[in-house]
Formats: structure tokens, C-alpha cells, sequence
């Protein structure tokens, strides 16, 4: 075999690449040599030395196996009794100043340096000199620091700078004077990604949301998916007696501020517990039945006085695919109309589904180059900003940035365009990548993205339509291209892929009288004709009377723009299902509680397409129930057939209507070639001059912004600072 | 032997590129450049010229490994981190002939095809900065440095760059992370410095002595140089006497020069009459010799079958008056005090070096002290990342296995001194 050479570990023989290191050949022949300062994220480092081998006909006793390149025929010994001996020196010295507070670590039961300690069997330490403790020289509100207890493995600081590309922190000092802190000691201001905290093989590093809620083997893990934009970052729910008690990475090894610390908005205080109708202007709890009874007594009258066309509803982006498709089917067989859509189309990329397709996140660091048309985006699709940054740290491709501002991309990028706006950049870039004329920094990104074989394009998660054909033209113009459309809402993909649009069916399948017959038959339904009212027809049509009933389910118009409070005032009914009392909620007739995200099981589709599953860590909070559950029981109550056990019984009937989800396996990703506006040039996305225009300046980051449930997150409220609307 | 090396460094305002001109400086460039960059580097190589910062690698390998790389652009760098102590034979040249240094590293340059130069100067070195500074300033004045020198073609731009304070940033891949503007820890090897060095460019890091044999080497060609001295690593050697002697200094010999003609016949014997106890060959991290190695000559292979190294060449006498616990006690802290902290077994192991070190200067010492030592010692060998770690401990092994004596004699005294 070519470009492989031979290596035996503990006479187990194995075939590598040249570039691999002596761990990495160890890992292909299943052989565990211990760690602690190397980690497959990192570039080797090489600084615990507990990973040393020894190399037959070596002139060196001992070599490190991270850092240290394997040679043919090289033959290594991962443990011997001169090994055992090593290594127990070098955690005798990592003891030495450790201050063996185990008890009160939370990292006890999941420390890299206590399992170490115990796999070698320490016995009494020679070291009699006093313990050095080190107090933490920086705050933080988020992240416990015990600085006496960390190994200076640099893991922490190589995570900041090499995957995230904040740099926040750094080695400070020297020799055994060495810690880790931030510069000048200043207050840790960086992302908040806890990546630092992850990755801490003791408990140096921990965070406070966590402190002393639980021992690590006590803690029940519940894998599932994060909520908080499109990415759909697998995490893992660790509870404590039912309760949550901290998220943590799943799959991807990686989750942002909001994925690891945002999850304590679902238990915030003003989580809806019982449903609310409006009594003499006043919302006030009432029973599920009462609730109920009402929805169906007045969606009814309205239903048989102005027609079904006069009610709409509104789907959700956080709202699982089973929900959103028992959402449309409900609007579509019981109510008996197509006006259904997401409000959440306003912000969605010209072209998403129809021209733009997203690739695997984890695949845009295969690329020679990658273009970002958004500056924004570690802030707005924070684990397509990782992978960015992976392609350039770790792979050494080059990136060319287009930033109105500056931001850490602007510290990776090969070439970055100053520009205002996209459009700007791209009308420089064009005719540079056609003529090779421009200014020297057009010439050089042209330069770069002409000679690459392979391009990642990430589009802006808004376009104009100038700037929506200006890349497609550029796309045309580029080798092996790949876009990725950013994507902020949770399961955006998901409810377009399930229908929540007032003239597709699920699976993009048009309403027409073909379809309609289908879906009819199959949903023994009669179903309505013509297409629906979109989102901001909807919203017209209140103001011209057309609209009279509007069922939103989460989803806070009025919480985006303050300007729909007085259009939705004019409905004659508003039901809000949600779990906060959200600013539209306040405006509703009924307020029906639904459970949160972590209450309940479902699945939801990423941006990259693929099927996730979503699992429940609580029981739902109060009376609150899961969505899909609300919809079948106000459906039966409306006469409609629904009688679904479990979500898993909505997937199924999804598989059966849905061919883009027929075998899709749950992890899998759905081809664009399968959905039927594949490469069609058109646009799904909505845009309004008036609606949803103003937008809200925060002095913090968008990766802190608020929402409805950013907002309500304590941990993550310690991050932000002012707010103001303009 | 005639004087090579310290050639001008007698001579009055030797620095002033006029002077040191008229005294033949820059007279090898023409030489140089009538020669193929490769035959340069073969020249070195036949030469064997071994690097004088410590290590004593084959600089014509090492120039031409880089050499070979492919791609324009490649770094030459002048580590003049001098830092090793007892070592002070580099600022000699650096003070009194920054020409020849100059001229060294422009030979080199072309000799590897860099055409661009660093001299790491140690930041406790200001006179050096000021002296090279302005030679540089009339080098470049005079059109050795910059575009086209000599109107041959040959371009070399050059700066000093000066360091923190850190004795480690002399390991070369430390100074080059230092150089580029970074914490200075040393780097993962390989890649070498030869590969990818400054900035991922091929480089190529020569001690400021090793740069200064080059315009001799090369006007006197290989074969003539490689007559002096000893015959596995050949050429003129600075060595930095300093200690009880009666006439510490620098002294330009012949590379294999024995111990004892150093001491007694250069620099005129030990001080006071008084009888020699140790010496420290190379510098601070070599291995403690006594007086039954002064026919030991001081070339690198010699001093490592007597179990020391040649290091720096920097020789420090003791005499019979000097207690060896002290003495490894003052090497220690200054190891401990200049671990970088990256790798556990120096960060840790020297620390607690320098802690039972104190307790025992404090007259708190037990004698089952001498063998923790010891073992402290045997858990930071073979482990460590950079030669600071190992280099830390010779201080201790040696002078327990010579003068164990000592030891034992200041613990069961119980003096105490004042550290």
C-alpha cells in the first residue's frame, strides 16, 4: 500500500499515514496509552508527558507518543514496568501541588488526573514542602476557577485559540509560577462557550450553573438536540433526581454559550403552568377543558360565519416536525384552510430549499477555500463559525471574509473584504473574478477562490435580491462549490419540510388539485383548494377584516415587533400556545401551555438536513403539555380523526406522506436531489419593507442577544449587558 | 595560533565598520559570492564546522537541509540569546566585531538562500543593541546589506530583534515562537527549524560565534580550517573563563585545547594558589568536572566521554574554599526560576529541586536529602520536553557523585546561609 507505513504497538501491527503520530497508530490498533494534555481537537502539544512510550533501537529511553511522528517499521512499547514507573513519577509531581480536594470537586468521578492517579496506584508522596495554591486572578460569572487544581495541560487555552479563535486565554508567568488567565487578568470576556470547561481533564475549570448540584455518577444522560438555532448540535441532559442539572456536548464535541448554558430558561420562573382565557379583559387560569371548549366555541362561529379562510395560523421554528405537521394538518383538515405559514420566512435566505442547499458542517473544512458573505456568522450559526475556524487552524485552507466589522474571522482570514453590505463586496468581486481587474484585495479573494478545486460558500441568512443573484452568479464562477445558508431558527428546516407553508404541502409538494386529492385521500380529509394566505397576507388580511382568527403557536410576533400589537388587537380571536407569557400571548383570547423542549420527545431537522431525535429530560412543568398533544386533543374536540400515542406514531404517518423522510434514518440527512424544488430558481423566504424591520440593538453579542427563551435564561442574562430598541 | 575570531577586537573603535574594514572586514563577501551558494554550503560542510551555541549539530548539514527545501522564502536567524550562565564569549564579539558577525550571516544568507535576518539579542544585552544597531546602520550605509550587494545580485536584509528575559528562548524553536511574538515555550520537533521554521518558513538558527567563523572558514577554505584544532569538530573556540582564576576573560583557542592549559597556562592558574575543587566545563547546565579531568580536551566528543558536555564553553573554576551544596543550590534556582512550565517533570521537577535546596542552605536539610535529590532527579530525566529539564538536574547528579562529601558534611552541621 502507498503513503502508509507499517508500525507495531505492543506487537500488534498496523498500517498508518506518515504524518501519524505514534498516539494516533496507537488508536488505530486499539491500544490506550494515557493522556492528558492531547485531545483529538488539538494540535499536539506534548506538555504532561504521560503518554510516553518506549521505541525498540531508540537512542532515547523515553519518547512522548503525541507529538512524536511514527517511521516505518517503527516498533513501540506502550507499557513496560520502566513505563509504569515514568508515568507515576510524572503524576507524582502533578500531585505534589494538586490540592486533592476531590470532595468538593465537581470534576470527582470524571477527572482524568484521579482515574490516572488510580489506574497507576500512588502510594505515599515524598514531597513534604508546602502545597502552592494559586487563587483565580480573573472573574467570571459563569465559570468556577481553581486554579491550584489545574495540570497546566494548556488544553483550555489551545480550545480558546485554535478551535474558537478567541485567544481568550493564556498562559500567564513562568515555571511552577505558571497559570492560566486572561490578559491582565481582566474579567473573562470571550464567548462563553465552556468549550474551556469541557475540556479540563480536572476540576479547574467547572461551571458555577453546576456547582455542587450533583456528583458525576449520579447524574442520569439524556441525549438530545440543542434548540437554540439550526445547527442542531447534539447534547446530552444530565439530571439529578428528574432535573437538569447541566447540558453538555453530545456527538459533535461542541456546544456554544447558549447550547451548554441557556438551558436553565426552561425552568425560569415565568414558565406557563395551567392554560389562561380572557375573562372581562383579564387572563386568568382555567382548566384544559374550559380552555379548550373555548378555542373550538369560537374558531367554530368565526369558521361558520367568515369561512375557514378567514382563520390562520401561525406555525413554530421551535416546535418539533411532528408538531409542525400536526399543526398544518390541523389548519389544513379540521379548521379547513391553507393559510398556514412561519413568520419566521422573513428571515430566512433568498433561495433556501430551492437554490441554496446546505452541506455537512462538518465537511466545509474539506474545502481549498471558504467564502463567508456574513461576518456574523460564529455569532448566528456558532458551530459553522467552529468549523470555519477549524478549516483554516487545522487544515491551513484559506478564507476570504467579507465584514463590514471585526471579529476574530478577520484574524483568520487570507483576504477580507471591507465592505458594508454583501452587495458592495460581491459587485467589486465579480467582475475581479471575470476580468481579474479590481482593487488589490478583490484580486487577491478572486486570486484565491479562482485557483481553489473546492469552495464553501456561507451565504447570509438574509439577501437582497440584488445580492440573491449576484451569488448565484458567483457560484457559477467557482470549482466545487458547497453553500451553507445560514440558518438561525432551531427547526426552520424542519417545519418548511413538514408544510408549514400556505402553498406546499409536506415534502414541498405543491398544493394542487393532484396533490390535494392525495393528501386528501390520505388524511380522509376534504381539504381546500386553492393555496393559502401567507404569513404577511395573514397579517393584511387582519387589517382588512379578511383574517378574524389567528392560531399561533410558538412563535412572538408581537415580542419581534411591537408595531403587531395593534394589528393582532383587531382579531376577534387569538389563541397563543407557548410556554412563556410572551408579549403576544398577553394579547390572546386563550393562552394554551406547552411544554418545553426538554419535556418532550420528538424529532427535529438541522440545517445540514438531518433527522435528530429530541428527548425528554423533565416531565412537563405543571399542566403544560407537548404541542402535538394540545393539537390532537383540540382536533378531536373539533371533529378531526387524531390519535396519535406517541410522536413516533406522527413520524410514521410523516414517513408514509413525506418521500424525503420515507427511510430517512434518524441521524441521517435528506438528498436535495429528492426535494422536488431542487434547483428550481426561485425563493421561499418572504421580505417586507414594514414588518419585522426593526430591529433590536443590543450592546451584546448576537451569540447573547435575547429571545424568547435566550431571554429567559439567568445564566445566560449575566452575560448581557443594555438592550435598546430602535 | 594566530587569532581569527578576536582578530580585531583589540583594535580601537573596532566596531566602526571603517576600522574594522581597513582590518579586512567584509573581504570574504567578494569570495563568497563568486561561489555557488551550494559550494558555500559544501565548503562548511567539508569544514565540519560544528555549531558552537551548545549542541555542536554539523552547521553545513543543517544549512543545507534547509537549503534544499523548496521556496523563496527562508529566514536566516543569529541566536544571540546568550543566556547560559558563565557564558559571555558572544557578547565579546558582539560588542567589539559586530562586523564579522554581519559579514558571517550575509555569507550565510546566500549560502542558503535567505535573504532575510534576525539577530535574537538577549534583552539583558542594551550596550550589544546599540552596538549592532549602528552597525547595521553603516552595513546598510555601506551597501553590504539591503538590494543587490557588491552589485552581485545578492539581497540580505537584517534586524535585531530583541528578547524578554527568558533564558529558554535560546532553545531555538522557543526563540522562534518568541521572534514571532509569542510566549516562549519550545515547539514540537519535528518539523525542525530547517523545514519549517520562523513563521513555517524554512530557517536556519546559528549561535553568534558559529556566524563568525564563516567569513574565516570560507576565505581560508575548508581545508585549511579544518586543520586546527581537534579533528571531530575543527576550528578556532572561544572559550568564557570566569571563576577563581587569576586571569578570567575570553580566550580564542584552538578547539580541543585541554583543561589544564586552559587554566594554568591562559589564565595563569588558580587564584590565590589555592587548589582547584570543580570545574563547570560549559556552562551551567554541563556536568561538574574536578581537577582529575583537567587533561580533558575541550572539544565536544572528549568532554562527553568524561561526562560532561563542551556546551557553551563557558568554563567556571572553583577552588577548595567553595561548598558544592551552594553551589548546585544557586545552578538550581536558576533553572527553576527559568522553566518555561510547559512540561510537567522541569516545571514541577525543578521546583522541588530548588524547594529541598533551600531547606537544606537553611540548615533544615536531612541526609536521606541527598538521595531525594536523586530521585527527584531520575523523575525528570528522559522526560522532558526541551534540554532545560535535563540540563537542570546535572548540576545535582554531578556534584553528589564528586563531592557527596560536601553534602553530607553541611547537613550534619547544621549550618545555616544566608540564601
Amino acid at each position: 500500500m502507498e503513503n502508509t507505513v507499517t508500525v507495531t504497538i505492543d506487537g500488534i501491527t498496523v498500517k498508518v499515514k506518515p504524518t501519524a503520530t505514534i498516539l494516533e497508530a496507537a488508536k488505530a490498533a486499539g491500544v490506550r496509552i494515557p493522556v492528558l494534555c492531547a485531545d483529538d481537537k488539538l494540535h499536539p502539544y506534548g506538555s504532561c508527558r504521560i503518554c510516553i512510550v518506549e521505541i525498540e533501537k531508540s537512542p532515547r529511553k523515553f519518547t512522548p507518543s503525541c507529538t512524536t511522528p511514527v517511521t516505518d517499521n517503527m516498533s513501540v512499547k506502550t507499557m513496560t514496568p520502566d513505563l509504569a514507573e515514568a508515568r507515576k513519577r510524572i503524576l507524582e509531581l502533578l500531585l505534589n501541588n494538586h490540592p486533592l480536594d476531590c470532595p468538593i470537586c465537581d470534576k470527582a468521578g470524571s477527572c482524568q488526573l484521579q482515574d490516572l492517579v488510580h489506574e497507576y496506584g500512588l502510594g505515599p508522596s515524598k514531597f513534604t514542602e508546602k502545597k502552592r495554591t494559586v487563587a483565580p486572578s480573573y472573574h467570571s460569572n459563569v465559570i468556577d476557577r481553581e486554579v491550584s487544581r489545574c495540570v497546566l495541560c494548556g488544553k483550555c487555552v489551545r480550545v480558546c485559540r485554535e478551535q474558537n479563535a478567541v485567544g481568550e486565554l493564556a498562559f500567564t508567568r513562568r515555571g511552577d509560577k505558571s497559570k492560566v488567565s486572561t490578559d491582565f487578568d481582566q474579567p473573562l470576556d470571550c464567548e462563553f462557550c465552556g468549550e474551556c470547561v469541557e475540556i479540563c481533564p480536572v476540576g479547574a475549570l467547572t461551571t458555577k450553573q453546576f456547582k455542587f448540584k450533583g456528583r458525576t455518577w449520579n447524574l442520569e444522560r439524556i441525549q438530545s438536540v440543542c434548540n437554540y438555532c439550526g445547527c442542531g448540535c447534539r447534547t446530552s441532559f444530565e439530571t439529578r433526581l428528574g432535573r437538569i442539572v447541566r447540558v453538555r456536548s453530545g456527538a459533535r464535541n461542541y456546544l456554544c454559550s447558549k447550547g451548554r448554558f441557556g438551558w436553565d430558561a426552561v425552568h425560569h420562573q415565568d414558565r406557563l403552568t395551567t392554560p389562561l382565557v380572557r375573562v372581562s379583559g383579564e387572563l386568568v387560569p382555567a382548566t384544559w377543558d374550559e380552555a379548550l371548549a373555548m378555542v373550538v366555541t369560537n374558531l367554530n362561529v368565526i369558521k361558520n360565519k367568515k369561512g375557514a379562510d378567514s382563520i390562520g395560523g401561525l406555525g413554530s421554528v421551535r416546535t418539533t416536525n411532528e408538531e409542525s405537521y400536526l399543526f398544518q394538518k390541523f389548519m389544513r383538515t379540521v379548521v379547513g384552510t391553507n393559510n398556514v405559514d412561519l413568520l419566521a420566512r422573513l428571515k430566512v435566505p433568498k433561495g433556501l430549499n430551492t437554490v441554496f442547499f446546505s452541506g455537512e458542517l462538518s465537511k466545509i473544512s474539506d474545502h481549498d477555500a471558504v467564502l463567508v458573505l456574513d461576518g456574523d456568522v460564529g455569532e448566528l450559526n456558532p458551530l459553522m463559525g467552529i468549523e470555519i475556524v477549524r478549516a483554516v487552524n487545522r487544515n491551513y485552507k484559506k478564507l476570504v471574509l467579507v465584514n463590514s466589522g471585526f471579529n476574530k474571522f478577520n484574524r483568520l482570514a487570507s483576504v477580507v473584504l471591507d465592505y458594508l453590505a454583501p452587495e458592495a463586496a460581491l459587485a467589486d468581486l465579480l467582475p475581479a473574478m471575470k476580468s481579474g481587474k479590481g482593487g488589490d484585495r478583490v484580486v487577491a479573494a478572486a486570486a484565491i477562490l479562482k485557483e481553489a478545486a473546492s469552495v464553501a460558500v456561507i451565504i447570509p441568512g438574509r439577501t437582497t435580491d440584488k445580492e440573491f443573484s449576484q451569488i448565484k452568479e458567483l457560484l457559477s464562477l467557482l470549482k466545487g462549490v458547497t453553500t451553507y445558508p445560514i440558518v438561525r431558527r432551531s427547526n426552520l428546516q424542519g417545519a418548511m419540510d413538514m408544510g408549514v407553508l400556505p402553498d406546499y404541502y409536506p415534502g414541498y409538494q405543491k398544493v394542487g388539485s393532484d396533490t390535494m386529492n392525495r393528501f386528501a385521500g390520505s388524511w380522509d380529509a376534504i381539504l381546500p383548494e386553492a393555496p393559502g394566505l401567507n404569513a404577511l397576507e395573514m397579517l393584511a388580511g387582519i387589517k382588512t377584516g379578511k383574517v378574524s382568527a389567528l392560531y399561533i403557536m410558538g412563535d412572538d410576533p408581537a415580542g419581534s415587533d411591537r408595531g403587531l400589537k395593534d394589528i393582532l388587537n383587531k382579531l376577534e380571536f387569538l389563541v397563543v400556545q407557548d410556554i412563556f407569557l410572551t408579549e403576544t400571548a398577553k394579547l390572546a383570547d386563550v393562552v394554551l401551555p406547552a411544554c418545553s423542549w426538554a419535556e418532550k420527545y420528538g424529532t427535529v431537522t438541522s440545517l445540514e438536513r438531518r433527522l435528530q431525535q429530541v428527548s425528554r429530560a423533565e416531565e412537563p412543568l405543571g399542566e403544560s403539555k407537548p404541542d402535538w398533544d394540545i393539537i390532537q386533543t383540540l382536533a378531536r374536540k373539533m371533529g378531526g380523526p387524531m390519535h396519535y400515542g406517541t410522536p413516533a406514531d406522527i413520524l410514521n404517518e410523516i414517513r408514509s406522506m413525506v418521500p424525503l423522510y420515507a427511510d430517512l434514518a434518524m441521524g441521517g440527512i435528506w438528498a436535495r436531489e429528492r426535494s422536488p424544488l431542487a434547483g428550481a430558481d426561485m425563493d421561499l423566504s418572504l421580505w417586507s419593507d414594514t414588518v419585522m424591520k426593526n430591529e433590536v440593538i443590543t450592546a451584546d453579542r448576537l451569540l447573547f442577544s435575547s429571545g424568547t427563551m435566550i431571554g429567559r435564561s439567568r445564566e445566560i442574562s449575566t452575560l448581557c449587558r443594555t438592550k435598546a430598541e430602535v | 595560533m594566530e587569532k581569527m575570531l578576536l582578530k580585531r577586537v583589540d583594535i580601537p573603535n573596532s566596531a566602526d565598520i571603517d576600522v574594522a574594514m581597513k582590518n579586512g572586514a567584509y573581504s570574504t563577501l567578494a569570495t563568497a559570492f563568486g561561489m555557488r551558494p551550494v559550494d558555500v554550503v559544501n565548503e562548511v560542510k567539508r569544514a565540519n564546522l560544528r555549531g558552537r551555541g551548545g549542541a555542536g549539530f554539523p552547521t553545513g548539514l543543517k544549512w543545507e537541509l534547509c537549503s534544499r527545501v523548496p521556496g523563496s522564502l527562508k529566514y536566516l536567524l543569529c541566536n544571540a540569546d546568550e543566556g547560559e550562565p558563565g557564558t559571555f564569549k558572544d557578547r565579546f564579539i558582539l560588542l567589539q566585531d559586530p562586523h564579522l558577525l554581519i559579514e558571517g550571516m550575509i555569507i550565510s544568507g546566500f549560502a542558503i538562500g535567505a535573504e532575510r535576518g534576525y539577530i535574537y539579542l538577549r534583552y539583558e544585552y542594551p550596550t550589544a543593541l546599540v552596538v549592532l544597531e549602528k552597525a547595521i546602520e553603516q552595513a546598510y550605509a555601506k551597501g553590504y546589506l539591503g538590494k543587490n550587494i557588491l552589485g552581485k545580485g545578492v539581497n540580505f536584509d537584517l534586524s535585531v530583534h530583541r528578547g524578554a528575559g527568558a533564558y529558554i528562548c535560546g532553545e531555538e524553536t522557543a526563540l522562534i515562537e518568541s521572534l514571532e511574538g509569542k510566549r516562549g515555550q519550545p515547539r514540537i520537533r519535528p518539523p525542525f527549524p530547517a523545514s519549517q521554521g520562523a513563521w513555517r518558513k524554512p530557517t536556519v538558527i546559528n549561535n553568534v560565534e558559529t556566524l563568525s567563523n564563516i567569513p574565516y572558514l570560507i576565505a581560508m577554505g575548508a581545508d585549511a580550517y579544518a586543520k586546527i584544532g581537534a579533528e571531530t569538530a575543527p576550528g578556532p573556540k572561544l572559550y568564557g573563563v570566569s571563576g577563581m582564576v587569576n586571569k578570567p576573560g575570553v580566550y580564542e583557542l584552538p578547539m580541543g585545547t585541554t583543561l589544564r592549559d586552559i587554566i594554568y597556562t591562559h589564565c595563569g592558574g588558580v587564584r590565590g594558589g589555592k587548589k582547584l575543587k570543580a570545574i563547570i566545563p560549559g556552562g551551567a547546565s554541563t556536568p561538574i568536572l574536578t581537577e582529575q579531568h583537567l587533561d580533558v580536551t575541550m572539544d565536544f566528543n572528549s568532554l562527553v566521554a568524561a561526562g560532561s558536555m563542551l556546551g557553551s564553553g563557558a568554563v567556571m573554576v572553583m577552588d577548595e574554599t567553595v561548598n558544592m551544596v551552594n553551589v548546585a543550590y544557586v545552578l538550581v534556582r536558576f533553572f527553576a526560576h527559568e522553566s518555561c512550565g510547559k512540561c510537567t517533570p522541569c516545571r514541577e521537577g525543578t521546583s522541588w529541586l530548588y524547594q529541598v535546596y533551600k531547606r537544606l542552605m537553611h540548615g533544615e536539610g536531612k541526609l536521606d536529602d541527598i538521595d531525594l535529590l536523586l530521585y527527584i532527579c531520575d523523575t525528570v530525566k528522559g522526560k522532558c520536553f526541551c534540554p532545560l529539564g535535563e540540563g537542570a538536574i546535572q548540576p545535582v547528579l554531578s556534584s553528589i557523585k564528586h563531592f557527596r562529601g560536601d553534602y553530607e558534611q553541611w547537613i550534619k552541621s547544621g549550618k545555616s546561609a544566608h540564601v
